[in-house]
């Protein structure tokens, strides 16, 4: 800490993490919220309700339903990020980047349900802005296209499939149990619909995933853990 | 007129009146739904029609029974216009293809269509619309006969689902050309497990001439809203 930083009344930053906090806390609940409700319908009154929060002290953090929507998708896009990039980033030939990213955004999905209901909740118009997790896509699309592992097709094209297809596996597992391989088969088809020859495909699924484990304190943790935490309570 | 024709008569004129106003707010209901989506509001539709709220719950008694009854209307049409046009070959994968272009040049053709299955939820998209339905027949049997390869049942019938709907989806939010859906269906039977130029040639073949009748929702609420001026003449495409 700097001499100034710590000279400067300690007040303002006690007050920017309480406001931080609280900015949290309000974006754990909404997404707790979207994924029982959907997206669709005003969430603000049961977020405060979940939030234990008045209206007045609400909208000092978000103005909109759709600024709320936009705030969760935005961090949770920013956990899964680095949850696949920590799986993928080292990974050279794009066949098998594709394949494992995609893996691991289906295999997130399935190990937490509240995931997967947010996911299909918001349908294709959420799915679609979350850019961060399909970042990536696009360019190892291309370069396995020049490769020829991927058929020709234009990539705006690529990326509207691939989302109909993860949203279809989100909505089945968000509905009820699918099968422990169902990601790896949903995948295949996946990469199958880019082009990439049968053979080939089985082999780029072989490899086994490590253990996802999203940050104890990402978006995603800990609003699953609230959720099961709430989930217990109605239960016992 | 005899004494007894009288109540038949009167029967089949309130029936006629029924079936009409049971038409009008499906028309409306198409018209709101795919501009304020699936929570839009009964109170919306009943604008939109121009009705009472009372008469409004002797047609439909909640929003879901109301969207549920708008996309089986819808899958109905399509279904009678395009199933027995697709549905003369003889190969299933080439069922599938034929079907799923026409459904999708239908989408592209009546761009309201695709805005109300863009926003319909899932669980409904998925069980009445986009004659998905109809399709899973050609899937299993394509895979029955090794004309569909590599893929078990279940994913088969997803990736038909995922494809259709983002298809739909990306007609809805900006104009689109008839090559889009091609593209779109050529990758759908590659994910079946279709070599990509046999995929390739049957995105190609030539589509049966289809049309909907002009009693149709479709085309009804397409004219409907060109009227009233709510979509720029220049997207609705010449047909």
């Amino acid at each position: 800490m700097t001499a100034a930083a710590k000279n400067q009344d300690h007040r303002p930053r006690v007050a920017a993490e309480r406001r931080e906090r609280m900015r949290k806390r309000l974006i754990e609940s909404a997404m707790i919220v979207f994924a029982e409700k959907g997206v669709g319908a005003s969430v603000i009154p049961d977020v405060v309700a979940a939030a234990e929060v008045s209206q007045g002290s609400f909208y000092n953090y978000f103005r909109t339903n759709e600024e709320l929507l936009t705030a969760v998708s935005a961090e949770l896009s920013a956990g899964m990020v680095q949850v696949i990039e920590a799986v993928v980033g080292e990974i050279g030939d794009p066949v098998l980047r594709v394949a494992t990213g995609m893996r691991c955004y289906l295999h997130l999905a399935r190990s937490h349900q509240l995931l997967a209901r947010f996911l299909a909740a918001g349908g294709l118009r959420v799915l679609s802005q979350q850019s961060e997790v399909f970042r990536y896509l696009p360019g190892d699309v291309e370069e396995g296209q020049q490769r020829g592992d991927f058929a020709p097709m234009p990539l705006d094209i690529v990326m509207d499939v691939t989302s109909g297809a993860a949203l279809v596996a989100f909505t089945r597992m968000a509905h009820g149990r699918t099968a422990k391989d169902y990601p790896e088969k949903m995948v295949g088809a996946l990469l199958q619909m880019l082009g990439v020859a049968p053979s080939r495909v089985a082999v780029v699924l072989a490899p086994p995933l490590p253990k996802l484990s999203p940050e104890p304190a990402s978006l995603l943790a800990r609003a699953q853990a609230r959720a099961d935490a709430q989930s217990d309570e109605a239960a016992g | 007129m005899t004494t007894e024709d009288t109540p038949n008569h009167r029967s089949r004129v309130a029936a006629r009146r029924r079936a009409e106003t049971r038409a009008k707010l499906l028309e409306s209901a198409l018209l709101v739904f795919a501009q304020k989506g699936p929570s839009a509001l009964i109170e919306d539709v009943i604008a939109q029609a121009g009705m009472a709220r009372g008469s409004f719950y002797n047609y439909f008694r909640t929003n879901d029974e109301l969207l549920d009854e708008v996309a089986s209307e819808i899958n109905n049409e399509l279904l009678r216009a395009i199933d027995p046009a697709a549905g003369r070959s003889e190969d299933p994968a080439e069922r599938l293809a034929c079907g799923s272009r026409m459904v999708l040049h239908a989408v592209t053709r009546f761009p309201l269509f695709g805005a109300f299955i863009a926003r319909l939820p899932f669980q409904t998209a998925n069980s009445s619309l986009l004659g998905v339905r109809f399709m899973a027949r050609d899937v299993s049997l394509g895979i029955m006969e090794r004309r569909f390869r590599d893929i078990d049942v279940r994913v088969a019938a997803d990736m038909v689902m995922g494809v259709m709907m983002s298809a739909a989806y990306g007609v809805s939010r900006e104009r689109m050309d008839l090559d889009y859906a091609d593209a779109c269906v050529c990758a759908l039977l590659r994910a079946l497990g279709l070599p990509r130029a046999e995929a390739s040639r049957l995105c190609q073949l030539p589509l049966p001439p289809f049309e909907l009748p002009d009693n149709s929702i479709l085309r009804r609420t397409q004219m409907f809203q060109d009227e009233s001026g709510m979509i720029a003449p220049s997207l609705i495409r010449p047909n």
